[in-house]
């Protein structure tokens, strides 16, 4: 089921060229409007979201106020998902599965099930993203966070996403940990590869807005032919200096020590990722793929100010206007789809044990974690809505998009992962706890491969951990493989 | 298991209060396995440690008497004495500094561009520092902004070029351009081939963009992206006979003593320092270090230490309360250590304090006239900087104080104990039995039963000693949340006293001398970016001993750092 490959030159403008009137790609599709002109497929395309949290506080109530208290189509609107009834009522293409859960080991020391997470919580990357169970913590250790296997979205981007610029974008709208007590232990990660056997992989998220626009509109060519030199000739200062650059550094590595001189060539290699990128440029194109309106400078990181005072105090509130930054990466990730420079995605809106302050936006004085388990269920809502309208937003900008006869969203599976749902916390007995992989749900968007719209789905026994969504998504994109130890799709997604 | 006995003798030696089982066992902790809950005071390694007296004895290699000598003749004076030292990348915060002193662009574009470095609670242990794609392609994109911010204003441009040029390719002046600022760059003098490829590089685009300045352009990206811009490379001399330790160079050790003491790039002038030999031997580094110490980015930079290692480095308040904040912690650190240079402990047990009409109000204390002003506490409670509001910001929810978050971090960071995680079987995440009404106290006690008791006795009493200071320092006499609930205001740290409020807390750590080895050894962990081990020990104990016989002058203790004989080498990182 892979695409045929689009021949570069195909996109390819090159400099002073006349501008083509249609949509690039619409101009290049077949008369029926469901294939590219030269017979291939319009490319299906995969995109995952992650916020880091609960779907109810710790105290409850059961059930909470994201799962819809019915299924099917027309499904209800808790306040969780209040945002999924705005842009022209975006829940008639987003589907709910609840009823998921990641097995969780109930007393320590006892196996971690197939899939499934250790008793404690906050380690469980691996069976969120990799549907692998998490490792068996070393003596005296509480956690294990280790990823161990590949990610969807990896497996899914060396299956479909070799032919465009880039085989898959990494975003994170949370700019900072906002917790120096607390080290990052892959809370901030989604993507994983294994290339090398034991040797996971983690792909870095971008996490200023700024540095991805550049990146993503590197290879198109402003209007304006004196800007359009001046890139042009930046772009020349650029592969210059990296060639200077590279060739010292290179000379430098082998001067090294064992230890700095792999330290040395990680970064070596990163260099050379960048030459790379910046000798196959995106292509540039017209039409409704066009570079974005220039988004500015990033949002302050949590109110910092300095400049020429020389402590330069860094205030970190706790929020770097996340929810601008958000935006910023929604239209980036909308716009790369439509310019076909990706088909694979990873956005993270918050992170997995998020400490960032939700004030700015909700009005309440809490770090989102720290809410998840102050009992306030009715104003944590505000905080899943915030997540849920940014989907919402998303999903909402790929329906309104044309493509071939359709619609950007009908080749899309865009799926909305959380870190937990809520129940029984066998940590600390409580009937309903925040730190809970039971009772979770997930959201999925899209029409690749023929996937069901706008219902709310019970996931049935034997078919209900998160990865086999991802599972479902990946095959609806035409990736039909296992993820980790999970195995199978859920029928009743596919109309 | 690391045995550690000379901090012991160091602290015997001057504080003839102290009990040296526990000074011991203090230090002994900080470099062996955290500490199992349940012993007073410690346990681990440090019975074992107090068995041993006399010369400091890391890994079974005595270093007593070894502090002299060595340097001058190409050897260290204990080769078990002598630190691991890796590849470092510049951390953001230095990144910044650089660009200010190299290009005078003071828009610190490396905090906005780079990924962030991890608080261990410093920010530069390079045994975390990965490099990954954002980060390499942020300093790109930095190095260009820096660059083009360059041309724009031509004042900078001309300091930085130094020399005007005749014509579009002025090849003498390119030459001159890169040789200097390559040298500040590099942080070393360039060899001929090096400044020939950058020149070729600049008069290539210099001529192409029809301009000398483009020229500069892509040298200055180009040196802000190198290798030795990025990380400072330690290469160095091998020392004969043993294998992995080298020696560093002039220049290497100028970047040593500047990042250490600065926080950023060596000046032109300590580089020429360095290449004259200024900089060969203990006695030569001392001279140069107490001459940095009298410049302005030290005194930054000893702030800068202090609110990385107290935690308050970043604050969360509004902007105005921060700096208010900010201010009145560094005017109390430049004055002990610099403007008084009196015992650094002055700065545990200061009876006034520099705040302004936005902290005395905080404080509830007399607002001083006409701007900030140095105040006196009087019977308000407070003594010394741990009653600073930026203090009592630390280790808080956001909601409000965690008596054991507060806990661990004193034990952790100015008592030098590793508290270990909790025990597999706790949810440590729950601040215990919010909501249910209860009395904060009562909550926290219900939840330290049983075997969470024995960590907790540890910690949370340290912060129940400190409730009646919420997150941002004000004095509080009930719980946030209920008027009902009368904070006690009761502490202890088990095995050592009892205290009341921070004033309290202080005399306590004051009084039997943790303070003084503790922060030696964060010091030198700040020093090399990295926890300690066994080999740190032998220029530890001796710059400690220097430090307490020498009054605790905390000036003093940089130059001791630097001026030990094992300063100016390094042994190889382990792969």
């Amino acid at each position: 089921m892979r695409s045929v490959r689009l021949p570069r030159r195909t996109f390819l403008r090159g400099l002073g060229g006349t501008a083509v009137a249609l949509p690039l790609l619409d101009a290049m599709l077949g008369d029926h409007g469901d294939a590219l002109a030269h017979g291939g497929a319009i490319p299906l395309r995969y995109l995952l979201l992650f916020g880091g949290f609960a779907l109810g506080c710790d105290s409850g109530p059961l059930p909470n106020n994201v799962v819809p208290a019915q299924t099917g189509p027309d499904y209800p609107l808790g306040p969780g998902i209040a945002p999924f009834g705005d842009y022209d009522d975006v829940r008639q293409q987003i589907t709910v599965i609840s009823g998921l859960s990641i097995p969780t080991q109930t007393v320590f020391g006892q196996p971690i099930p197939p899939g499934g997470r250790g008793i404690n919580f906050h380690a469980h990357t691996n069976p969120l993203f990799t549907g692998t169970s998490s490792l068996t913590p070393a003596p005296g250790e509480s956690h294990d966070y280790r990823v161990t296997n590949w990610s969807s979205d990896q497996k899914v981007a060396d299956a479909i996403g070799t032919d465009t610029n880039f085989k898959s974008l990494q975003y994170r709208a949370q700019a900072l940990l906002y917790n120096s007590g607390v080290g990052p232990y892959n809370r901030d990660l989604m993507s994983w590869r294994l290339d090398r056997p034991g040797d996971p992989e983690p792909l870095y998220p971008v996490a200023s807005p700024r540095q991805a626009y550049d990146t993503l509109f590197l290879g198109f060519v402003p209007d304006d032919p004196i800007e359009a030199a001046k890139k042009a000739f930046d772009l020349e200062k650029r592969k210059s200096v990296l060639d200077v650059v590279d060739r010292r550094m290179g000379g430098m590595v082998d001067r090294l020590g064992a230890a700095d001189k792999a330290k040395l060539q990680e970064h070596f290699d990163k260099i050379r990722n960048l030459e790379d990128l910046l000798d196959n440029l995106p292509p540039d194109q017209t039409g409704a793929c066009t570079q974005l309106p220039d988004p500015g400078e990033d949002p302050a990181l949590g109110g910092a100010f300095g400049g020429d005072d020389p402590n330069a105090y860094d205030v970190n509130a706790g929020y770097s206007g996340e929810a601008t930054r958000i935006r910023v990466f929604s239209d980036l990730l909308h716009m790369a789809l439509v310019c076909d420079l990706t088909r694979v995605a990873t956005f993270m809106h918050t992170m997995m044990q998020s400490f960032m302050n939700v004030e700015p936006f909700t009005g309440h004085q809490f770090a989102m974690h720290d809410m998840s388990h102050n009992g306030q269920t009715v104003n944590y809502d505000d905080v899943i809505a915030w997540h849920m309208d940014h989907y919402a937003y998303l999903v909402a900008k790929l329906r309104d998009t044309p493509e071939g006869a359709g619609t950007l969203l009908d080749s899309c599976a865009v799926v909305y992962l959380t870190e937990a749902g809520g129940g029984y916390s066998y940590e600390n007995g409580s009937a309903f706890s925040a730190h809970s992989t039971d009772n979770m749900a997930m959201f999925i968007a899209g029409g690749a491969g023929g996937l069901v719209r706008g219902q709310h789905i019970v996931a049935p026994n034997g078919a209900n951990h998160p990865s086999n969504v991802l599972i479902s998504a990946m095959h609806a994109v035409g990736v039909e493989e296992d993820l980790g130890d999970v195995e199978g799709y859920i029928p009743e997604l596919f109309a | 298991m690391v045995r550690v006995v000379s901090m012991g003798r160091m602290a015997l030696g001057t504080k003839e209060r102290i009990s040296r089982t526990l000074v011991v066992a203090t230090l002994a902790l900080a470099l062996g396995p955290a500490v199992a809950c349940g012993g007073g005071g410690g346990g681990g390694g440090g019975a074992e440690a107090a068995d041993t007296t006399g010369g400091a004895t890391t890994g079974g290699a005595t270093t007593e008497g070894s502090s002299s000598g060595g340097a001058d003749t190409g050897t260290p004076a204990d080769p078990m004495g002598v630190s691991r030292v890796g590849l470092r990348r510049l951390t953001r915060y230095e990144f910044d500094n650089v660009v200010r002193d190299l290009l005078l662009d003071t828009t610190r574009p490396a905090s906005q561009l780079l990924p962030e470095d991890a608080r261990t609670p410093f920010d530069n242990d390079y045994t975390l520092q990965i490099a990954t794609q954002p980060l390499v392609d942020g300093i790109e994109v930095l190095a260009a902004g820096a660059a083009e911010r360059l041309l724009e204003d031509a004042d900078k441009r001309d300091t930085v070029v130094g020399c005007t040029p005749s014509g579009t390719t002025d090849e003498a002046c390119m030459r001159e351009f890169v040789a200097r600022f390559g040298r500040l760059a590099l942080r070393r003098a360039l060899e001929t081939e090096e400044v020939d490829e950058y020149v070729a590089l600049g008069l290539d685009f210099a001529e192409r963009g029809e301009d000398f300045y483009v020229g500069v352009e892509v040298i200055v990206r180009a040196l802000l992206q190198d290798a030795e811009f990025v990380y400072r490379v330690e290469l160095g001399t091998p020392v004969d006979g043993e294998p992995g330790v080298f020696q560093l160079g002039g220049y290497e050790l100028a970047s040593r003593l500047s990042f250490f003491l600065w926080g950023t790039t060596p000046d032109s002038a300590l580089l020429d320092a360095a290449e004259a030999g200024e900089l060969d031997g203990p006695d030569g580094v001392r001279q140069i270090a107490e001459g940095m110490l009298a410049d302005g980015r030290a005194r930054v930079h000893v702030d800068r230490f202090h609110s990385l290692w107290l935690g308050y480095a970043e604050l969360p308040h509004p902007a105005a309360l921060t700096q208010a904040m900010r201010t009145e912690s560094a005017a109390l650190v430049d004055r002990v250590v610099f403007e008084d240079q009196s015992s650094w402990l002055d700065l545990f047990t200061a009876d006034e304090t520099y705040i302004d009409e936005v902290l005395a109000e905080q404080y509830g204390l007399p607002a001083p006239q006409g701007g900030a002003a140095w105040v006196g506490y009087g019977d308000t409670g407070r003594m010394g900087i741990l009653s600073h509001g930026a203090f009592l910001s630390v280790a808080s929810n956001v909601g409000d104080t965690s008596p054991t978050k507060r806990g661990i971090y004193i034990r952790e960071q100015l008592m030098c104990q590793p508290i270990p995680p909790p025990p597999p079987n706790v949810d440590a995440d729950n601040p215990p039995g919010e909501g249910s009404g209860e009395c904060k106290q009562d909550r926290y006690s219900a939840h330290a039963q049983g075997s969470c008791a024995a960590c907790h006795e540890q910690i949370d009493p340290i912060g129940f000693g400190l409730e009646n200071y919420d997150k941002a320092g004000k004095y509080r006499t009930h719980d946030d949340d209920n008027a009902a609930c009368v904070i006690e205001g009761e502490g202890a740290i088990e095995g050592i006293g009892d205290f009341e409020g921070p004033a309290g807390l202080a005399t306590l750590l004051v009084d039997n001398a943790v303070l003084e080895g503790c922060v030696t050894q964060q010091l030198y962990r700040f020093a090399l970016g990295r926890e300690l081990g066994d080999e740190d020990l032998a220029l530890t104990t001796a710059a400690g001993d220097a430090f307490v016989e020498g009054g605790l002058r905390f000036d003093q203790l940089l130059v001791e750092v630097v001026a030990h004989p094992s300063f100016g080498f390094r042994r190889e990182e382990e792969v």
